[in-house]
């Protein structure tokens, strides 16, 4: 798989600041933008959508929804939509990391992981159903859902499954992980191993830690906010060094 | 009678579908028109337009997705984003709100639909009564309020929801609120919706009909000391002349029967539809004719499945008829017509400037009136 640099914002606390950065990323070649979900920042979904009515570029928006806090259904439409407003440019990201307790949620971070590959089951049917779909599981049920326009990238549209190392997602309807934090060789090889996308997020000393990740398997490669360096010849040192000498 | 310089602003609010969809050309429910979507904000916001009013239901293409682009190709345009709540958690929904409302630089507004349907809301998973919908809902529009106002974590423990430090640090444009429409006519949509709305949204009726609703709204309404904008949703069939704007309508409910033979019934579907009996429908149609321009024609074709119920009539006469709606209290007017780009623009330069005129001078009450 040809490795993708990934960038993340820094703060954005207006339309202008997010127009700005959106700009700066395309510009230094960044093949994508993560975009992940915390009650301190803009939405995920919305900042997506808003950007993607100017952008012609072919950055691809990883947009993050944490689970237990919005009914499958509708996310599944969520996605969806948003696939064919960017023209089929999404990476739905599950976060099934982050503790939701404070919004209402009560399952916790083992119980957390069982739920998100559900819901992932749902959101993958969903999009490749031609009709509707009736649904009685351990964390969900639903009569007759429906999503009515399907992901441009239809059954295609990638799902990551934002985790902790040690979690199993094999033969789950994800594509592959997001690891964020230090991770160890053997925690992306683990993944890689079961053919599966490996995104990690990658902070302290880019360009050593990248070549150290893409030698275990990983594919892609998201440069935290706190080491944004939104120069093209920084993106092409990271791809250089994503990308195993044979 | 000598004019009244403080009569309410009125506003005027369209609609943006996903889809070139008309009641006389059904397309796929699959279709999703991007570019159309681009063309229609734009075409409500060059006409003079205030708001539109993005639909939500079970089965379309999310609306917060559609919003959001909608707000990044528009400058002055506002929202009326329908929600229905208990599909997202009510933090979730004040940041994502509050993001648009932030990306729109304030011109976010939020309509809460409480669904009119168990069936609809089960295809979402949720199995609530409609009367237990309505406290929910009334108790999340109470939540996005808190948490927009806090700047503390909130902790909160409720009938239908629960909250452990929840923080929204995303605040609203205005540091404080998101308008809230509210809609529904049950004891329970009144009961609670009175008490919560900014802004209560009434479907399309008679004069005398529609001011015996605001009247018990306000009443309800005046037991928390609010005075709610009422806003109302009327199709609008505008022609040069009352001749030939009934023309249009006799062609249109033409246009849609066709369509429905073809493609088989317009709107959402509630039961099986026995196909026969189209013409006959068409002539009783047409006699449904209501106040003095107010047509029920596609209404009844299409048995109630959709808002389709119309003025019919020259812009004047349209005018005229929306001022009886303003002078019982209607403020805000969702009015569309029937070919979504060609009547935006007709409406934008007929009747709207005709409304704001006349609204200079007219007489503007609350509830019934002699």
């Amino acid at each position: 798989m040809t490795p993708q640099i990934i960038a993340t914002f820094g703060p954005i606390d207006r339309a202008e600041t997010l127009r700005g950065a959106h700009a700066a990323i395309v510009k230094a070649g960044y093949d994508g933008v993560y975009l992940p979900q915390s009650p301190g920042l803009f939405e995920p979904l919305e900042m997506a959508g808003y950007m993607a009515a100017c952008d012609t570029s072919a950055l691809k928006y990883f947009v993050t929804q944490r689970t237990g806090l919005i009914a499958p259904t509708m996310c599944s439409r969520m996605f969806a939509t948003l696939d064919q407003l960017t023209q089929g440019r999404i990476v739905a990201v599950l976060d099934a990391e982050s503790d939701t307790n404070a919004d209402g949620d009560t399952l916790d971070a083992t119980q957390r992981i069982p739920r998100a590959l559900e819901y992932g089951r749902i959101m993958r049917n969903l999009w490749s159903a031609d009709k509707p779909l009736d649904h009685a599981g351990t964390h969900y049920a639903f009569n007759k859902g429906r999503t009515n326009v399907p992901p441009l990238q239809k059954g295609a549209l990638p799902l990551l499954m934002q985790c902790a190392p040690d979690v199993d997602i094999a033969g789950s309807a994800f594509d592959g992980v997001i690891l964020s934090g230090p991770q160890t060789a053997d925690s992306v090889a683990r993944f890689v191993a079961q053919k599966l996308v490996v995104a990690v997020v990658v902070e302290d000393a880019p360009e050593q830690t990248i070549a150290t990740y893409a030698k275990a398997g990983a594919s892609t490669f998201i440069i935290a906010a706190s080491h944004a360096d939104l120069s093209s010849q920084f993106v092409e040192r990271c791809r250089a060094a994503a990308t195993p000498k044979t | 009678m000598s004019p009244h310089p403080h009569n309410p602003p009125i506003e005027i609010v369209g609609l943006v579908y996903h889809a070139r969809s008309t009641e006389w050309r059904s397309l796929p429910p699959s279709t999703f028109d991007r570019p159309f979507i681009v063309e229609l904000a734009q075409a409500f916001e060059r006409a003079g337009y205030d708001r539109v009013l993005l639909g939500q239901t079970a089965t379309w293409p999310d609306n917060l997705a559609i919003a959001s682009t909608v707000a990044a190709v528009t400058t002055n345009l506002k929202l009326m984003i329908a929600q229905r709540p208990g599909f997202i958690a009510p933090a979730v929904a004040a940041r994502k709100l509050a993001t648009i409302d932030q990306l729109s630089r304030g011109r976010a507004g939020v309509h809460i639909i409480t669904a009119a349907s168990d069936i609809e809301t089960q295809c979402d998973g949720d199995f609530l009564t409609k009367d237990e919908r309505y406290v929910r809902s009334y108790e999340y529009v109470g939540l996005l309020r808190q948490l927009w106002a806090s700047d503390k974590p909130v902790h909160y423990t409720g009938q239908h929801f629960t909250l452990n430090g929840a923080a929204v640090d995303i605040k609203p444009y205005n540091g404080k609120s998101i308008p809230i429409f509210w809609g529904g006519g049950s004891p329970n949509a009144v009961k609670f919706g009175a008490e919560r709305a900014d802004v209560y949204a009434l479907g399309p009726g008679t004069v005398a009909d529609t001011a015996a609703q605001v009247a018990r709204i306000q009443a309800e309404a005046d037991l928390h000391g609010r005075k709610p904008r009422y806003s109302m949703s009327m199709r609008v069939l505008v022609a040069d002349t009352d001749d030939a704007a009934w023309a249009r309508a006799h062609q249109l409910l033409d246009d849609v029967i066709v369509n429905q033979e073809r493609n088989g019934p317009v709107g959402r579907v509630k039961e099986e539809e026995a196909r026969e009996g189209a013409v006959a429908r068409k002539l009783a149609a047409m006699d449904e004719r209501l106040d003095d321009c107010l047509w029920m024609g596609v209404t009844k074709v299409t048995q109630g499945r959709l808002q389709a119920t119309a003025l019919v009539g020259s812009p004047e006469t349209v005018a005229n008829a929306l001022m009886a709606y303003y002078e019982i209290g209607i403020t805000n007017f969702l009015i569309t017509g029937f070919d979504p780009l060609p009547d935006t623009a007709l409406i934008g330069k007929t009747l709207i400037p005709l409304l704001r005129e006349k609204v200079k001078s007219a007489t503007y009450g609350i509830g019934v009136r002699s």
